[in-house]
């Protein structure tokens, strides 16, 4: 690197400054907090006062009874979250795409993305209300088409889903957003190219759009791979109550309730620190795929 | 494992506003000024934690400390009204402090968000003399050994009337401030009779059905099955619930504790099994027959499918919107429900005894509630402050050198507050009960207590007779048939079943309380739900007891026999 070209790149790295300043202040310094997962904690003789305990915090998590149901019902609404969080938008974008009038396009586009500005808190009491099996929308519907109302939320069986569905509906909106950006930047040249060679409709989307939109896809994929652990804590506290703990209670839910009876900070920060680990780990592991197989590479 | 109280905004404002007409007198005898209210003290199977064997000479409790003293504290930015240019540091109760009690109190900080700001203060250990603390906060600093020994201030300065406070809960207060047979904190006592559940009927309904008022569990059973099946709000539609319940199950609203001790089962509170050893609530057979009645009563829509989803709030809106005829809540039931009197002025609750399944009468629960604990940092030179400050409080000072108007109440300057230190008859809601309606009946407000919230609730409730319904609410705690009257006749045979364990989770409740609850509660639910089988509460019980709850029960036992 010769010095002008350096000189030409510094507006840049100035630019980039406020952002490593501040992912430095919240992000880096507060892990001296992490020591807290390796003490018995007490807020009055401070973070290096503390007793030191070793992986105390984490043999007790690991120890607890319901911990592996917790951990299966976590993953699973994660998984789902993701996958269908991933699939749904993809499939958006598309038709969207083909939409010709832009009046509609922007119409419809706007209408899919409000629910994200609404807070679970309000849409958990709305969700209650649609779905309740006696008086709720979705119940007369049931009726009308002859079945029985299934009590949504208070079954086992099918609060996971319901909780999927409902987060599915409230975002997927605002991950078309990106989708779109993605085919907007696709060159048109590559279209008549395909038009030329005889391609039809479907055949345009299939080997030009998606290719198109591929690193885009890889990227989101490869991103949201680190929430495997967070199933969406405001959604879920906003919907559960005891009767549905075996399939909805998640990690986040359980740290909130020990904080509600004792804040255990210790045993807190052990369970965030090991939800880190895992994240890290997946998110290192994806990414390398991502450069194997499709040759991508963010950095 | 200890009661929680999950409460919404509205409903805490709505607690408090009942909760802190602070009694600035509990009339005692050396005032001249009698307390109508003889109440028996509970019988205590614990000694009080003061009070110790060799009798320590006397001091005087309102003796000046000479030379005076200052001393530094921090506390809470209450909403204050000043008038005549007072303010917290210059005021008729800085002015006490200082000419009887030789007692300067320089704030530190003065602070409307007290527990994040004083927990700061407890991690940079520059702790104040005195300090006002939250029940984790005190334990936090008790464990680490940061606090002054009381139990000896306590016992040579405490004035009589302060002593007798002590007593009238059987010590629990102070024992729930002892750590390894030292008093760490002088606490501010809550009101036990006021955690105590009551049936709340729909009377208004109860006339529409032409049905009696309840005589035993049975007519509460009928009743709320009146309530589902014969349309009592005249719509035509069976959209009515009987009795109700909500997702958290245990809750001072809509809760289901006064059920459960209709049948003589405590969940959630510690009591003395048969054979007199602490046991918990929560697992003994009692609960199981309950749990089996709530199967029954979910199975015929007596209670509301959907309880499971529902939280208190969502309760709240269907009772203020008329489709609620049956519960067991606290005495501030009617206060809610202003609401939904509002919008049908022909909705009328009415607060019953809990009825028993048996000839046995049925025990309210109730727990001994504590608002700060007033500690003193250890090194501190002179602990009796605390305990003078507090005898200031709960004195009442001679009139000519301290007006009223200038420590109590001038017009709607409530200048009591300025205090540092509170206290308060635990009985001060029964109280205000019985004045109120002694001066309803002799149509003569001198009865009442001035230095209490008394005026305001008399205010309320004459306004209401006279007709105008918002002081319906208030009739409904205060008034001659209102809650509080239904308290005083329990206090009065001292029937409340009154939690053995006070104060903050043991070690083993911290660890094991989030596993125990969540098991607790989930059992409960599908049993009620009939997803499970009523003889799955025996598999519970021994679930709670090898996951732990063996271990907190003996942590328990040891606290409460120390």
């Amino acid at each position: 690197m010769n010095l002008r070209k350096r000189l030409r790149e510094l507006p840049l790295h100035v630019m980039l400054l406020p952002g490593v300043v501040i992912l430095f202040v919240y992000s880096y310094i507060p892990m001296v907090g992490i020591t807290i997962a390796f003490q018995k904690f007490d807020p009055i003789k401070g973070l290096f006062g503390s007793e030191w305990t070793g992986t105390d915090n984490f043999r007790y998590v690991i120890q607890m009874p319901d911990i592996v149901q917790v951990l299966w019902n976590t993953v699973f609404i994660a998984s789902m979250k993701i996958a269908a969080g991933l699939i749904v938008p993809i499939i958006v974008a598309l038709l969207l795409n083909e939409l010709k009038n832009q009046l509609v396009k922007r119409g419809v586009q706007t209408l899919i993305y409000l629910p994200h500005f609404l807070s679970w808190v309000i849409l958990g009491g709305i969700l209650i209300d649609i779905l309740s099996p006696s008086q709720g929308i979705v119940a007369q519907l049931f009726k009308a088409m002859g079945l029985d109302p299934i009590f949504f939320l208070g079954s086992n069986q099918w609060f996971p889903f319901v909780i999927v569905l409902s987060d599915i509906w409230k975002e997927f909106g605002f991950g078309t957003i990106v989708f779109l950006a993605a085919i907007t930047g696709i060159n048109p040249s590559l279209y008549e190219a395909a038009i030329m060679d005889g391609a039809s409709h479907w055949r345009q989307t299939w080997h030009v759009t998606l290719p198109g939109m591929m690193p885009i896809i890889v990227l989101m994929a490869t991103l949201s791979l680190g929430n495997v652990l967070n199933a969406g804590f405001d959604q879920i506290f906003n919907l559960y109550g005891p009767v549905v703990y075996e399939s909805g209670d998640i990690l986040d839910t359980l740290i909130y309730r020990m904080g509600l009876i004792d804040a255990q900070f210790g045993v807190a920060t052990a369970i965030g620190l090991l939800k880190s680990v895992v994240s890290t780990i997946l998110i290192s592991v994806s990414y390398y795929m991502a450069y194997r197989i499709a040759n991508y590479r963010i950095f | 494992m200890k009661t929680k109280a999950r409460k919404s905004i509205s409903s805490i404002a709505l607690a408090s506003l009942v909760l802190t007409m602070v009694t600035a007198c509990s009339g005692n005898g050396n005032a001249g000024k009698s307390d109508a209210s003889a109440s028996p003290s509970p019988a205590s199977g614990s000694s009080p934690a003061s009070g110790s064997a060799q009798p320590v000479e006397k001091a005087d409790p309102f003796g000046k400390i000479d030379p005076p003293i200052e001393v530094t504290a921090v506390r809470a930015a209450a909403p204050l009204k000043f008038e005549n240019g007072e303010t917290i540091e210059n005021n008729g109760w800085t002015k006490l402090y200082e000419n009887e009690l030789g007692i300067k109190i320089k704030y530190q900080w003065i602070s409307d968000q007290f527990e994040q700001k004083m927990n700061v203060t407890m991690v940079s250990g520059n702790l104040p003399d005195l300090m006002p603390l939250t029940g984790g906060q005190f334990k936090r600093l008790a464990e680490s050994g940061q606090l002054a020994d009381l139990t000896e201030a306590l016992d040579k300065y405490g004035s009589d009337t302060v002593k007798e406070i002590y007593k009238k809960d059987g010590g629990l207060g102070l024992q729930s401030a002892t750590y390894d047979g030292k008093l760490l904190a002088l606490p501010w006592l809550g009101s036990y009779t006021d955690t105590a559940p009551l049936l709340w009927i729909r009377t208004d309904w109860l006339k529409k059905l032409n049905l009696p008022e309840p005589k035993s569990m049975d007519d509460v059973l009928k009743i709320a099955d009146a309530f589902v099946n014969q349309d009592p709000d005249g719509n035509g539609k069976k959209d009515t619930y009987g009795l109700a319940a909500n997702k958290d199950l245990l809750t001072d609203l809509f809760g289901l504790d006064g059920f459960f001790n209709s049948y003589h089962a405590y969940p959630k509170i510690w009591i003395k099994d048969a054979s007199g050893n602490i046991a918990y609530g929560s697992i003994q057979p009692e609960m199981k027959t309950a749990l089996a009645k709530l199967q029954e009563l979910y199975k015929s829509g007596i209670i509301d499918r959907e309880f499971a989803v529902n939280n208190t709030d969502k309760v709240g809106e269907a009772a203020n919107a008329g489709k609620l005829g049956l519960t067991y809540s606290v005495h501030w039931l009617p206060l809610y429900l202003q609401a939904g009197k509002n919008q049908d002025p022909n909705m009328e609750w009415k607060p019953y005894r809990l009825q028993s399944i048996d000839d046995q009468p049925a025990q309210p629960r109730a727990i001994y509630a504590i608002n700060t604990y007033y500690a003193v940092r250890k090194g501190m030179a002179h602990p009796e402050a605390i305990v003078k400050l507090m005898n200031a409080a709960m004195r009442i000072w001679p009139e000519d050198k301290y007006p009223v108007s200038e420590i109590q109440v001038n017009g709607d300057v409530e200048k009591w507050k300025y205090r540092f230190v509170h206290n308060q008859n635990p009985t001060q809601n029964l109280d205000a009960y019985k004045r109120v309606n002694e001066a309803i009946e002799k149509n003569d407000e001198s009865v009442l207590d001035p230095n209490t919230g008394e005026p305001n609730v008399y205010k309320n409730v004459k306004a209401y007779l006279g007709g105008d319904m918002n002081g319906w609410g208030y009739n409904g705690v205060f008034g001659s048939e209102g809650s509080q009257s239904i308290y005083a006749q329990y206090e009065k045979e001292n029937a409340y079943k009154i939690s053995e364990f006070m104060g903050s989770s043991t070690p083993a409740m911290t660890e094991k309380g989030v596993t125990l609850d969540k098991l607790e509660l989930d059992t409960y639910t599908k049993i009620i739900m009939g997803e499970a089988s009523v003889d799955t509460f025996d598999e519970f019980v021994a679930n709670w007891k090898k996951l732990g709850g063996d271990e907190v029960t003996k942590e328990v036992a040891a606290s409460v026999n120390k």
